[in-house]
């Protein structure tokens, strides 16, 4: 055990240090000064095993503050104010009884699909019993080591007593031994034929759990601390016999087997694989669409029928959104005389706020995305798609397709905010009307343009459809940025609004003209 | 009609990937680029095909003693990995590079009778492309290529992951598509380099060299091949 020991850290101290190098690699200005050997140069090393040494460590208190601050420490203040200081010990460890089992069920590392463990027990071919008493004993210290600190802080904070604390981190990890004792025995049972991975009963069991560790606090009738010590403490002693059973136990290399799958092992790439899937899913299987267009119009017209679903649903949801919202202001207006002073000034000085509204509600990333997946990532490599005056023909026909896409909601708020303001009385002053109609659709197509516009000059995604490019990702938060500072802006309305439009249609000209200039260049498949 | 690349490179941070590539390959032949695995085959390619910007060095066509430099529309370039979008039939994607390659297309031929060529059954016509197999789309991505009629073909490494019908049926259709174009195909299979290619071309160490093309199927010149690629890969 002790050799496995070893070679769990070993391994696990080469795969951190060399992601920690590698992370220092994507740093712009930091990877000019790394040497070029960087993997075998034992400075660099040293630093990032530093690195990873205290991540560690931070890991093992921090994850415990974060648990135990928010989940247990606030409620029992919040109880301790409605039924007083004198059950606050119970509340606490009531609290911590449930959220342990909550714990157990969700997170009991045993059949974590680890990109360790793939790498030890599939990849190395450590044996797989060795490999789990060693790393698992390790986590069980770090377990106890972590909540016995954090638990002295906040138990000392909830008058649990000094005795009680040292015992309900050995009860904690009680718990989850005996969890994955039941677990190891019902696999063994049931000779391997037993899902590991299933979900649907833990979900209701967690739902009851949450329900009782909170719900009897707030009623002010916790289990007495006698009880739920006396169960962390039979957890502690069961543990043991728990952790016996686990040392003799040999089916691990079957539960290994069952859960580690290469896609489960790199979440990157499954989170890849997932977002893929659903690109590929949403193309319509239906024989019946077709169409009569030719060209770059026919291979737009086959996009748009055959991803219905993709882009036009969220939009078509957003929309009735927005009618409903309008239909209920105009139902109040209309009901209420007296709100209408209050709402007459909600179109006018809302155009600031607008701004980040219509942020959020554009789609356009998501359509550019699609757009990439399912298109252009393979078309991209037929170099007649890639000739300048196809670049630009299929942009002028997608520009239309995603303002179209966009301005079904934009027009809905447009018009909504002017019968908003005729209901609410009207405005002597026609500009306002003309600048509500116009403003929020300008906006809507400047958002339209502006993605479409970094897709085509910074084209983010490899061949690989990951994103890789800092600075289209800079861009998309600086736009964040911008949209959330407009929020503060106090220009008068007709200012506001004169300034969007012209800001909106100039930025059109000028991205196009970009795209124009620098598409044909940019529009590739990154490396 | 000549394609000359003069003292291309390209380097990965200090790595010399492609040194000094220096070759004229000539209209109506195909090229076997032999290399072995991380030779810079693709990277030769990436770089032909502009996807990849070279550190140095340049490459043209030269037609009755004028040089010109590649447009994109010269080029085709068949993937390992066949890409196609998944959304279209085989029918609407062949449908729609006619479309847009109405310019070069000589003759008039149906979408069927290009489906014949290249053997792909009636019942696969109409499918979407998300559920053909691996051979179909690499079938398929050949297809348009040769419609677009490039003059210069780069085939990087299409038929190592086919069947051997299917990799059968690609030999003959590249075979009867070499006339007009310069067709280079790397592969680091040399029976597959030997038994299509006109002339062998060897990447070793960031350099192409050629092998005297006689004798191209007897043993002894397989042998002087892998010696060849050894001896450089320890030179």
């Amino acid at each position: 055990m002790l050799d496995a020991l070893k070679n769990n850290v070993k391994l696990e101290v080469a795969y951190t240090v060399n992601g920690i190098i590698y992370a220092l690699k994507q740093i712009p200005l930091v990877k000019k000064i790394l040497p070029s050997k960087l993997y075998s140069c034992s400075g660099l090393k040293i630093f990032a095993l530093i690195v990873m040494l205290f991540i560690r460590f931070v890991e093992v208190f921090l994850y415990k503050v974060l648990y135990i601050f928010p989940l247990i420490f606030i409620p029992v203040s919040t109880f301790n104010e409605i039924h007083g200081e004198a059950n606050s010990s119970s509340f606490f460890l009531h609290i911590l009884f449930f959220m342990t089992l909550i714990g157990t069920f969700i997170n009991s590392n045993l059949f974590e699909a680890s990109r360790h463990r793939y790498y030890a027990v599939i990849l190395m071919r450590m044996n797989a019993r060795d490999h789990t008493i060693a790393h698992y004993s390790v986590y069980l210290v770090k377990l106890v080591v972590g909540f016995l600190a954090i638990l002295m802080i906040f138990g000392g904070l909830c008058g649990v007593p000094i005795w009680m604390r040292l015992v309900l981190p050995f009860g904690i990890a009680g718990c989850k031994l005996l969890y994955n004792t039941w677990t190891l025995y019902r696999f063994s049972r049931k000779n391997g034929d037993y899902d590991l991975k299933k979900s649907g009963q833990k979900v209701i069991a967690l739902v009851v759990l949450a329900a009782a560790a909170y719900i009897p606090c707030l009623i002010g009738f916790p289990l007495p601390s006698y009880v739920t010590i006396a169960l962390f403490g039979i957890a502690a002693i069961g543990g043991v016999f728990g952790y016996v059973y686990m040392t003799r136990y040999n089916l691990y290399r079957p539960i290994y087997q069952q859960t580690l799958t290469d896609s489960a092992v790199d979440r990157k790439d499954l989170a890849l694989k997932t977002r893929k899937q659903n690109v590929e899913k949403s193309i319509s299987a239906d024989t019946n669409i077709t169409s009569n267009k030719e060209g770059f119009e026919f291979l737009n017209d086959l996009f748009v029928k055959r991803h219905k679903k993709l882009l036009w649903k969220t939009t078509m949801f957003i929309s009735a959104g927005c009618l409903a919202v309008a239909a209920i202001m105009f139902v109040i207006i209309l009901a209420f005389p007296d709100s209408r002073s209050t709402f007459k000034s909600v179109p006018l000085k809302g155009l600031p706020y607008l701004t980040f509204i219509m942020y959020f509600l554009n789609r356009g990333t998501g359509i550019t995305q699609a757009l990439f997946m399912n298109c252009d990532h393979s078309l991209l490599t037929y170099s007649v798609y890639k000739q300048r005056s196809n670049i630009l023909k299929l942009f002028r026909i997608r520009l239309r397709e995603i303002i179209k896409i966009n301005i079904v909601p934009a027009l809905i708020i447009g018009v909504s905010l002017a019968v908003m303001l005729a209901l609410c009385g009207g405005s002597g002053d026609p500009l306002d009307y003309i600048i509500l109609l116009i403003s929020v659709p300008c906006i809507s197509i400047f958002f339209s343009v502006h993605y479409l516009t970094i897709y085509y000059l910074l084209q983010p995604f490899n061949a690989g459809t990951e994103m890789k490019s800092g600075m289209y990702t800079f861009i998309t938060s600086a736009t964040y940025f911008a949209c959330y500072m407009l929020m503060q802006c106090r220009f008068p309305t007709h200012i506001f609004g004169l300034i969007t439009i012209i800001f909106s249609l100039l930025y059109c000209v000028i991205a196009c003209l970009l795209v124009y200039r620098f598409a044909p260049k940019s529009f590739r498949i990154r490396n | 009609m000549n394609f000359t690349i003069e003292h291309l490179k390209k380097n990965f941070e200090k790595k010399e990937v492609l040194r000094d590539i220096s070759f004229t390959f000539e209209e109506g032949k195909i090229y076997g680029l032999l290399g072995r695995n991380g030779a810079g085959k693709t990277t030769l390619f990436n770089c032909i095909n502009k996807d990849i910007r070279a550190d140095g060095g340049t490459f043209f066509f030269e037609e009755n003693g004028t040089r010109r430099e590649t447009i994109p529309e010269d080029i085709g370039y068949v993937l390992s990995t066949p890409t196609v979008p998944e959304f279209l039939t085989g029918r609407e994607f062949l449908k729609f590079f006619m479309d847009i390659n109405r310019k070069y297309i000589v003759g008039n031929h149906s979408t069927d009778e290009y489906f014949d060529y290249i053997s792909i059954a009636e019942e696969d016509r109409d499918k979407l492309m998300k559920d053909y197999s691996h051979g179909m789309k690499n079938k398929m991505q050949m297809l348009v290529n040769f419609i677009a009629r490039p003059k210069l073909l780069l085939l990087d490494e299409p038929l190592t992951s086919l069947d051997v019908v299917v990799a059968e049926e690609m030999k003959e259709i590249l075979r009867s598509m070499k006339g007009e174009r310069i067709t280079i195909f790397s592969t680091h299979i040399l029976d597959l380099a030997v038994d299509l290619c006109d002339e062998i071309v060897l990447l070793s160490h960031g350099i192409l060299d050629t092998v005297e093309k006689s004798d191209l199927d007897s043993a002894e010149f397989k042998d002087k091949i892998i010696s060849a690629l050894r001896e450089e890969s320890h030179a």
